[in-house]
């Protein structure tokens, strides 16, 4: 210890006799001025991919453009939906264009971290494999499954409720395998199987069942048909995601997502792309 | 006096399970109405015995009698010479023990066979004989229990084929090392089937891939059928019903019909054709998914027609299980998730299995 603070007197006594003790302070000053800028534009060792995609004015956006309502590719040719559209406002936000690069979605990770994407916005589900290398937006949609029942329905608001009632479902579905479940656990629960989720829902709507499971992306879209969601059975959250280290990127993407959901604006573009789906 | 009490404590912890601590129990049999039924597990990476053995009782109690495994070069070569059969004698042990028939698929590529920075799936030409080696210990050592072996896979992509321009000459010359080797092996009546082509109508001159039909006549072209027992087919339905009639520019079940057709054409109408991968995918929005009632009725409608098929041994569809969750729509193609819970589909195919009704 003794050994130590030698040493560091030592180099105080050199830097003053070579640099003058007035001089050795502003040298000091400005190290910690220069730490303070790199600090603020690249902090916590930030790649910074922020800086390069408002210096080359793009944000280059990696999809798998085959998954509707999310991105697909219209009549047209153009690559649109929920994604896209989410892409294009985080887009704005940072000052730049956005640029859809479409992916097959096995191929998505490694397009990201071999930077040929800068952001993959694709329906895609949080992953816990991949957080040693990529970073997780907020999420910004649950799409598992859900318990849904008729608006009016006042006697169905727990899972619970179910009890002696029938379900309509899809045959075959990840929902089928959840009513199958349900129904080992609740006593009494007929189960009302159709060939899609939309045949679940009409049955429902049509008086054949008191509740449906069906995805969430189906049951959202039921909404404006006098639907309502008794409980999510299942989670299945998407979120948006970038290399690891590009944090000021991560930060300001979620900015973006949380100024979306607070001013009801992404409740609005999921209204616009599920309806009808 | 506290090495004393390290060496107490390492005397006292429970003996590491060795893998093959599972007991392999009593030798089953498959019940089927289709002796043709079969599935491609996923069990490479599978760690555990007890979920290797309890994957293979599943597939049993579906009645699927067939397996199609990967049995990759690089986890049981991982030195030139030095073959380690821990993790294959384990999975094939239990598929036996369970009466199941295992057809093994080889490939991938260990660091030693090839060039440093190269895909494993790039096998330089150099090393042929390498792969030969590989080949003839596999049949050496399980001939007798895996009556068939696919040489590589999908060798007309180009990720497939090491990222280099596909060839199906130079891949005739790779099946005929296999080929050659398994004759000089311990057990030569074991099939070498060839192709396992991915379905693709890839217009001529695509650098990723070359139409399967393409292939398959330029590998008979260069001799393939001399070289092969058998022709491994993989039969993707997509968005197709399995009746769909075939037609070379549409994938569906039925493309199987014109690679036999090429056989018969080409004067090999006596080589059986193996369907190793197959099937349809059940994923709520992928674009080339169809509702899981439709693949509930295309898998069995498929299942109906290998069976009726001559010149078809069994069909082994796309997947199984998977050791864990892909997260994507890969999860849809299974028959079983990663927890072992059965799908709706995994229970409709063992009541076809049964003749029994279907659930609805």
């Amino acid at each position: 210890m003794r050994q130590r603070a030698g040493v560091e007197g030592r180099v105080s006594r050199v830097m003053g006799r070579v640099l003058g003790f007035r001089g050795a302070f502003i040298l000091i000053g400005l190290t910690l001025l220069l730490g303070f800028i790199v600090w603020r534009l690249y902090p916590s060792g930030d790649d910074g991919a922020l800086a390069e995609i408002q210096r080359r004015g793009t944000l280059r956006v990696g999809l798998d453009a085959s998954f509707p309502p999310f991105e697909m590719i219209n009549e047209t040719g153009q690559i649109v939906g929920l994604d896209v559209d989410l892409a294009q406002v985080i887009a704005a936000d940072l000052g730049v264009e956005a640029e859809f690069v479409n992916i097959g979605f096995d191929g998505l990770y490694d397009a990201l971290l071999a930077r040929r994407v800068d952001i993959i916005i694709s329906g895609l589900p949080y992953d816990p494999r991949w957080t040693q290398d990529v970073a997780y937006t907020h999420n910004y949609f649950n799409a598992g499954q859900v318990l849904v029942t008729c608006a009016n329905n006042n006697a169905v608001n727990t899972v619970e409720d179910l009890k002696g009632r029938t379900i309509a479902i899809e045959w075959g579905s990840q929902a089928d395998m959840e009513a199958r479940q349900l129904a080992r656990e609740v006593e009494g629960i007929t189960l009302l199987r159709q060939e899609s989720a939309a045949a679940a829902l009409t049955a429902l709507f049509g008086g054949q069942a008191d509740a449906a499971i069906v995805d969430a992306v189906s049951g959202v879209s039921a909404f404006s048909r006098g639907l309502k969601i008794v409980a999510y059975l299942t989670d299945e959250w998407y979120a948006a995601a970038v290399p690891i280290k590009s944090q000021a990127l991560l930060e300001a993407v979620n900015e973006t997502l949380i100024r979306l959901d607070e001013s009801g604006r992404m409740a609005e573009m999921q209204a616009q792309w599920l309806h009808g789906q | 006096m506290l090495l004393f009490f390290c060496l107490l404590a390492l005397l006292c912890l429970p003996a590491a399970e060795s893998p093959h601590e599972i007991e392999l129990g009593l030798p089953q049999t498959v019940f089927t109405l289709n002796p043709k039924m079969g599935v491609h597990t996923r069990l490479t990476d599978e760690v555990e015995p007890w979920k290797i053995k309890r994957t293979l009782e599943m597939v049993r109690e579906m009645g699927a009698p067939w397996i199609v495994e990967y049995f990759p070069w690089a986890y049981h070569e991982p030195f030139p010479g030095f073959f380690d059969w821990s993790h294959s004698d384990l999975v094939i042990d239990h598929a036996n023990r369970q009466g199941l028939t295992v057809i093994a698929r080889l490939g991938l590529t260990p660091d030693w066979a090839r060039p440093a920075d190269s895909a494993s799936t790039f096998l330089p030409p150099e090393r042929y004989a390498d792969f030969g080696d590989y080949v003839q210990a596999f049949a050496d050592r399980y001939g007798d229990r895996v009556p068939a072996i696919i040489i590589w896979n999908e060798p007309n992509l180009a990720l497939e084929w090491g990222f280099e321009t596909v060839d199906p000459a130079g891949y005739t010359k790779l099946l005929a090392v296999a080929y050659h080797r398994v004759q000089q092996s311990n057990h030569p009546h074991v099939l070498v089937l060839g192709g396992a082509l991915a379905p693709t109508l890839a217009p001529p001159g695509h650098e990723q891939a070359m139409n399967d039909l393409i292939y398959l006549q330029r590998m008979l072209n260069a001799g393939a059928g001399e070289v092969m027992d058998g022709l491994a087919v993989h039969a993707y339905g997509w968005s197709f019903p399995a009746d769909d009639p075939p037609h070379p520019q549409v994938i569906n079940f039925r493309r199987t019909e014109l690679a036999r057709q090429l056989l018969v054409d080409n004067g090999y109408a006596g080589l059986p054709i193996y369907i190793t991968e197959g099937g349809w995918n059940d994923h709520p929005r992928w674009t080339r998914a169809v509702k899981p009632a439709q693949r509930i009725k295309n898998t069995i409608r498929a299942y109906q027609l290998v069976k009726g098929w001559p010149w078809a041994e069994m069909v082994a569809l796309w997947a199984f299980r998977y050791p864990w969750p892909a997260r994507t729509y890969l999860d849809y193609f299974t028959f079983v998730t990663p927890d072992f819970e059965p799908k709706p589909i995994y229970l409709e195919v063992q009541r076809y299995s049964r003749g029994e009704e279907l659930a609805r």
